[in-house]
């Protein structure tokens, strides 16, 4: 493995990690050493190694298998995927397309897309699993398979980056060096809650998939996610009844807008729940009760220690409609999965559990995808998404795929010295720039409310740079992440409205969309925000906005009315008033002018208005 | 099988529900709109002896919340004109609805009826906001009393009909009209009000040329009163020129009911007109000068009819105290009293024609510049208002917010994007443009020899524009192999990132599969057809003989050039001028989209040009008085472009929009000759011969007649002389902002050279500047940061921003307390009178119908 480091600014770096190389080898085992290491080359991973070898990075993924993408080869048990692989838009527009192609991932190569792989809504799993093979082989994407990394620990060293360096070891004892680590693997571990009696249920990672197991079987199901619901739409036909209980009420994706919750092809129990086939659905804590096997049979208790004492038959009897009072033969546990810390060595402070109820399973990162606790140290991939749980869509492919390549960009400028890629207009063409982005991008409609778009105004905001795909939680720090300097910025946002969301609201509820422009604030559906700063916030603003707002107050803001095509090119309701919103920004007529009106107007005045320069000779001709 | 049909069911739901129509009531709660459920009370609404406004209100349809919103409040105004507005429940939960309510499409239109018949079908899209609403059912109701003028002929027939009765009370709409109305149904006894959209209809009257596509309204006065009956005088017309509200309109039309002048037989007579809070123009006279200002009033009687009160006042009336304060008043003397001020202000420049015109002109008519958008000279007195509508009402929480009214955003205020929206229906012409796609992008620009591709963006009006130009270009080029490519940036975002397109529309040239620049001509189909066969003859055209090159300097040769252009270029080189030839070959390639190039060596050239070369010859072929300039020494790249980019403009060319981007490039000042051009030969030919000259090689010579172009070129000379006489000349620094005009009474070649001269040499003063400032935003936009503050302040959904509860909040707004005082007054006034009228004239009804089926 060549080392090598393109950065001017770690000039010593190589030598270094040579003279390391040789103690190392020197002791016996075969090393690697690389500037980056990507832990697993499941879909995180690998779309951060692509970008990595487009950028021809010294960079390595470590893959404990012998195959991309290998918790695929396992999970989804029932082996169809729920993410939408829409083959056919109505639209040519490659980038606009991946707003609704949510399992492919991003690569030059047009043959690389999930469409060419299965013709199906929702594709078998193993079609993915191909399909991540075929993008790391095709691609030509570093993945060194069969190593199961361990032990990660930080080395001491004043010369690198981050005052340290990242060594770990391989089951076979081999030694690896990096100096930026990234952890892409994924959160695999299930969740064994602990319960008495949990050890009486079968898991969903290792539940019989034989319909014939479940014949004539009353069963219960612990957790409410897809994986409970795939479970029961995958046994109900054989069982007597399905009950299904959970700590929350049912979330349904399409109330809430998260795809994590409850998807509608998934709930096929709902219904017959609601129709009274025996089926249902309830609300318990299962850290509230114990599971008792009587005989063959399985019984929830209450677990409390009132349970011990001796007014036990008043609370059974007080409870004697306790719904879940009949004995189960078999308990499912669909209760999800965790992050794995076992690769890490005893410093169990690399990576911190993240601060919160329902995110402590991901591990506690910034919104640099850095650990918390540990310099150097990423997170890509859905292990990411402690940073936009049940908001938005970074711990799913079509989500993290965008995060990833910011993480890239960011990666960039912190150790390569890169400015992240922007393009330079003409002010003049602003309009336009914008309401392309805001009828194609698909970042920042698949991480709203996450990742936007950020304006940067130059040269007396004559021209301005078009930052694509910022993590806008970072605005306050924008020059020091992408290298760029920045103060006047435009941030372009798209998000819900504040009073949508929710499991328990009505979204066919009779107000729920609004048409009026001047009413655009009111906009439940996912609509463009513009926010408009004569400095950047600070950080402080940014940590003390209020809780229903995603950036902090600006210096002026502007609402694109929502459209039911999710279109905003209509030229009354969204073109004229973001027109107007950027001529306040801008303080500039920026409207179009015949060659007529331009000529009037420069033999009458010693200035023209913006729409009469480009060029100084290019003006429509009127002809109608 | 049923669980999975179960679920393609709620998919079906998820992807394409959420925002169709699954309620199935009117989503409105009417209060002055009748809801109608069954045939009866739809019959009963269509039998009305006044009439009837219907909806048909099928299922949700874009903006409809908004319409019934409106539609309700115009209920309360339509119920004063005697109009009943209903709306007919046609959804699927109301079982008795009329039969009607079948009929296919009918949501889209607003129905109307009169004693059980059919009137007219409006378009549910013209019917957006109160003020439309009001408009098209009160022209239904005085269909007869406001005729709808077609053409010269109806409105000849309109005159005719009035001469020695009535003035006549005319309009130009765009749109809406309704203020309009209102006054008409209550002046309808006093004046014959006509109503027209066609610009034919409104030829010759004042100013009528310079109504554009973004002309909203102009209103004429033609003075037939005074005209002998069954005469064919012409009844003097008159534009007004106060603001289009309904106040203004209404004080002006009620100031043309009184005389147009008084002589003021003792000072205290002048009351009258403050009275009626007129502005008043003070004419002062002694027995000198009574002439003059019986003179002058022959004109302003007419012009400040309605606008202000005119008062002669004969020095010799004045008590001595008010001579003595107005010693500084010249006699003859003009001044302007407005109604809001206490002092009176008079002209101090000399009587005369030009100077009454300029000091009402600022004093009375209060004209100001085109900056922040041609329709805003009222910007001004708008903030005024606002700012004595916040200081008096400082509880109002509306003004200290300042919300925009939805009139004020989404009024598009961009001829080009209205042009566009507003001929969008009519299908362009595409099909001999290459619509190219992101695999057939590299190859077509590969095989063509000559390709010139149009990038776009469907979302930006000029691309649009430049699209459908393109469109017709191609139409005109269909005789050969298609030339002309398009390629949408948003259908194929990934072609237009790799091109690098960064400017919306880019026509680029790409020749024998390589870019060679960007087109940088007009937006102008014939100049796109002219660029195509430009490139077709493929410069230089190499010319072996002596007939060739005579040929070609003669514009004979290539074939019909001059319909394409009026210049070649004529290189003539040998074969040791290698660095030469290569320059020139350099420059070609940047100008063979405009002008056509020879190519030929001294040998052939010899007995036709006497250069021996190397040389460039450039041939102007349209120029009358010096057809070429030659270049034979210094042939760099930038020396050979500086030389064709000055000597390619022709001796004394015509300023035209189109000709103009070309001279401007040039950064000298314009002298322009202002003529009319049937008249003015002779001063043409003296100015050509002074540029031809050479002398004044700083200039840029050129001349426009000042009845082109609608008239810009008399516009023009106005704002530069402040009056409108040709022959006229002018020196204008475009840039600068410096106009220096010629004052000699005879246009001698002498006389005008003196004068370039002065000019040169700074020795003259500028007569005239041209308007300096920064184009600011012509519009308001929704501040969301001010409505959702308001919102907090005021919890909930409350600042409907729509004209309609503006209405309702604006009781503190001074300006809409006046239109609603106005827009009552008026009603009184017109049902006083119409009411008798109804009475005795009953059988209108039949006649309103008879002239709707025809």
């Amino acid at each position: 493995m060549p080392v090598t480091t393109p950065s001017a600014r770690l000039e010593v770096f190589p030598l270094l990690l040579l003279f390391v190389l040789c103690i190392v080898v020197c002791n016996s085992k075969t090393i690697g050493s690389h500037d980056y290491c990507i832990i697993g080359a499941g879909p995180g991973g690998l779309q951060l190694g692509y970008y990595m070898e487009q950028a021809k990075r010294d960079y390595i993924i470590f893959e404990r298998s012998n195959t991309s993408g290998s918790f695929y080869e396992k999970y989804p048990r029932h082996r169809k995927l729920i993410s939408i692989n829409k083959r056919h838009t109505g639209q040519s527009n490659k980038e606009f397309n991946m707003r609704h192609d949510w399992n492919s991932l991003l690569s030059h190569d047009e043959s690389l897309l999930m469409k060419y792989y299965s013709k199906e809504m929702f594709p078998p799993a193993d079609n993915l699993l191909k399909y991540l093979n075929d993008y790391q082989t095709k691609l030509g994407i570093d993945v060194q398979f069969n190593t199961e990394i361990s032990n990660i620990h930080t080395v001491e060293n004043v010369s690198a980056p981050d005052g340290h360096l990242f060594h770990m070891n391989d089951q076979h004892g081999n030694s690896y060096i990096c100096r930026t680590l990234i952890t892409a693997t994924g959160m695999w571990v299930p969740n064994i809650p602990d319960v008495d009696g949990i050890e009486h249920t079968d898991g969903y990672e290792n539940m019989s998939l034989n319909t014939d197991d479940y014949e004539g079987k009353t069963v219960l199901i612990l957790g409410r996610g897809n994986s409970a619901f795939e479970t029961a739409d995958w046994i109900y036909g054989s069982t007597n009844l399905i009950h299904m209980v959970a700590r929350s009420r049912v979330r349904l994706s399409w109330a809430t807008h998260y795809v994590g919750d409850l998807r509608a092809i998934n709930n096929g129990l709902l219904d017959t729940y609601q129709l009274k086939s025996l089926d249902g659905v309830l609300e318990a804590a299962i850290n509230e009760v114990k599971i008792v096997k009587r005989g063959e049979k399985l019984h929830l208790d209450l677990s409390s220690e009132d349970a011990e004492d001796d007014n036990l038959n008043e609370v059974d009897m007080y409870l004697d409609n306790f719904a879940i009072r009949e004995p189960y033969d078999k308990i499912i546990r669909c209760l999800g999965f965790t992050f794995d810390t076992s690769i890490f060595g005893n410093s169990t402070k690399m990576l911190r559990k993240a601060a919160g109820l329902r995110i402590s399973k991901y591990p506690s990162i910034d919104h640099n995808y850095e650990s918390t606790s540990t310099k150097g140290l990423f997170i890509a991939g859905t292990a990411s998404h402690s940073l936009d749980h049940r908001k938005s869509a970074g711990g799913f492919i079509h989500g993290f795929r965008y995060t990833a390549r910011a993480l890239h960009h960011i990666l960039e400028q912190r150790y390569e010295d890169v400015v992240w890629p922007h393009k330079t207009y003409d002010s003049r063409e602003l309009l336009s720039v914008v309401l392309k982005r805001l009828n194609e991008a698909s970042g920042p409609y698949q991480m709203f409310s996450v990742l936007g778009d950020i304006i940067v105004f130059r040269d007396n905001k004559k021209t301005f740079e078009y930052y694509e795909e910022f993590p806008i939680h970072l605005l306050h720090d924008f020059t020091n992440i992408t290298g760029s300097e920045a103060n006047e910025v435009i941030a372009v946002v798209l998000q819900y409205g504040a009073n949508f969301s929710g499991p328990g609201n009505d979204i066919f509820r009779s107000d729920r969309a609004t048409g009026d422009p001047s009413e655009a604030h009111q906009s439940n559906f996912l609509h463009p925000v513009l926010y408009y700063y004569k400095q950047l916030p600070t950080a402080f603003e940014m940590k003390t906005k209020k809780r229903h707002e995603i950036l902090p107050r600006p210096n002026l803001m502007h609402h694109t009315v929502e459209d039911f095509l999710t279109m905003w090119d209509a030229p009354i309701s969204h073109i004229l008033p973001l027109r107007r919103f950027i001529e306040d920004v801008i303080k500039s007529d920026m409207r179009h002018y015949f060659v007529e009106d331009c000529f009037r107007l420069s033999m009458l005045h010693t200035t023209l208005p913006d729409g009469c320069q480009i060029v100084s000779n290019i003006c429509i001709r009127r002809q109608y | 099988m049923e669980p999975k049909s179960c679920k393609t069911m709620l998919l079906f739901v998820i992807s394409s529900v959420i925002f169709s129509n699954v309620y199935c009531i009117i989503p409105h709660d009417f209060n002055k709109v009748t809801v109608i459920n069954t045939e009866n009370e739809l019959e009963n609404l269509k039998s009305s002896r006044n009439i009837a406004v219907v909806y048909y209100y099928k299922r949700e349809l874009a903006r409809i919340r908004h319409f019934f919103k409106e539609y309700d409040k115009s209920a309360e105004y339509l119920a004063v004109y005697g109009v009943q507005a209903g709306i007919v429940d046609c959804t699927e939960t109301n079982k008795q609805s009329p039969e009607k309510c079948k009929e296919a499409q009918i949501q889209h239109n607003i129905f109307t009826y009169k004693s059980g018949e059919d009137l007219l079908i409006l378009d549910l899209e013209t019917m957006f906001d109160v003020n439309s609403i009001m408009s098209n059912v009160l022209q239904l109701v005085l269909l007869q009393e406001v005729p709808i003028i077609q053409n010269l002929k109806d409105r000849d027939e309109l005159i005719d009909r009035s001469r020695g009765k009535k003035d006549v009370i005319f309009t130009y709409q765009k749109a809406e009209h309704r203020i309009f109305m209102e006054v008409a149904f209550a002046y309808q006894d006093k004046y014959s009000f006509a109503v027209t959209t066609e610009k034919e209809a409104v030829a010759n009257l004042k100013e009528s040329e310079d109504i554009t596509d973004s002309t909203l309204a102009v209103i004429w006065v033609l003075h037939c009163k005074e005209k002998a009956e069954k005469s064919t005088d012409q009844c003097i017309d008159v534009k007004y020129e106060r603001k289009m509200d309904l106040p203004s309109l209404a004080k002006f039309l009620r100031a043309l009911s009184l005389p147009p002048f008084i002589e003021l037989k003792t000072m205290s007579d002048g009351d009258k007109h403050l009275k009626e809070k007129l502005d008043v123009v003070y004419f002062l006279y002694d027995k000198e000068t009574n002439s003059d200002v019986k003179e002058i009033i022959k004109k302003y009687k007419y012009d400040l009819h309605g606008v202000a009160g005119i008062q002669l006042v004969d020095k010799s009336i004045m008590p001595p105290e008010m001579t003595e304060v107005l010693t500084h008043v010249k006699i003859p003397g003009i001044g302007v009293l407005l109604y809001t001020k206490n002092e009176p202000v008079f002209m101090s420049q000399p009587w005369s024609e030009k100077n009454i015109y300029n000091f009402l002109s600022e004093t009375l008519f209060n004209k100001k510049g085109e900056f922040q958008g041609d329709d805003d000279e009222d910007d001004v007195d708008d903030d005024e208002v606002r700012e004595i509508v916040q200081a008096n009402n400082e509880e109002s929480v509306r003004a200290k917010y300042d919300l925009p009214t939805a009139y004020e955003v989404e009024t598009q205020d961009d001829k080009v994007a209205y042009s566009v929206y507003h001929t969008s229906k009519t299908p362009m012409s595409l099909d001999h443009v290459i619509k190219l796609k992101d695999e057939t992008f590299k190859p077509t620009v590969k095989d063509s020899s000559i390709l010139l591709i149009l990038f776009y963006l469907h979302f930006d009006a000029k691309s649009m524009a430049v699209l459908r130009i393109f469109g017709e270009s191609a139409e005109m080029l269909k005789d050969e192999k298609s030339q002309l490519a398009s390629l949408s940036c948003y259908d194929w975002t990934d072609v237009c990132g790799k091109q690098n397109i960064s400017r919306y529309p880019t026509i680029r040239l790409y020749q024998n599969g390589k870019y060679v620049n960007d087109y940088r001509g007009a937006f102008d189909v014939q100049a796109v057809v002219n660029t195509v066969k430009l490139l077709q003859i493929n410069s230089p055209v190499k010319l072996g003989t002596n007939q060739a090159v005579g040929d070609f300097i003669q514009g004979k040769f290539p074939e019909n050039l001059n319909q394409i252009t009026n210049t070649s270029v004529l290189g003539v080189f040998d074969k040791n001028h290698k660095d030469e030839l290569k320059a020139f070959k350099t420059v070609i390639k940047e100008y063979q989209m405009s002008l056509v190039f020879g190519l030929t060596d001294s040998e052939v050239a010899k007995s036709i040009v006497k250069v021996k070369g190397p040389a460039i010859i450039i041939i102007r072929h349209n120029d009358q008085y010096k057809k070429d300039d030659g270049l034979t020494s210094d042939f760099t790249v930038d020396n050979i472009k500086s030389f064709i980019q000055s000597k390619k403009i022709p001796t004394l060319p015509e300023l035209t929009p189109m000709t103009f981007p070309e001279f401007y490039q040039q950064g000298k000042p314009l002298v322009i000759l202002f003529l009319d051009e049937t008249v003015s030969i002779y001063t043409k030919e003296t100015v050509a011969t002074l540029s031809k000259s050479g002398q004044f090689s700083q200039f840029i010579f050129c001349w426009m007649d000042i009845h082109s172009n609608q008239g810009t070129g008399e516009k023009i000379l106005k704002e530069y002389q402040n009056e409108v006489k040709v022959p006229a000349l002018s020196i204008v620094n475009n840039r600068k902002g410096d106009v220096f005009n010629f004052a000699g009474e005879e246009f001698t070649e002498t006389a005008i050279t003196n004068w370039l001269n002065g000019v040169s040499k700074q020795n003259l003063q500028p007569s005239n500047f041209l308007k300096a400032g920064e184009w600011k935003p012509p519009g308001r936009s929704y501040d969301f940061l001010a409505i959702m503050d308001f919102e907090n302040e005021h919890g909930g959904r409350s600042p409907n921003l729509t004209i309609d509860s503006q209405e309702e909040q604006e009781t503190e707004n001074d300006d809409k307390m006046e239109d609603m005082e106005a827009r009552a007054e008026l009603i009184g006034l017109g049902n006083s009178r119409l009411y008798k009228e109804r009475k005795t004239d009953e059988p209108k009804v039949a006649h309103i119908h008879k002239k709707d089926e025809l």
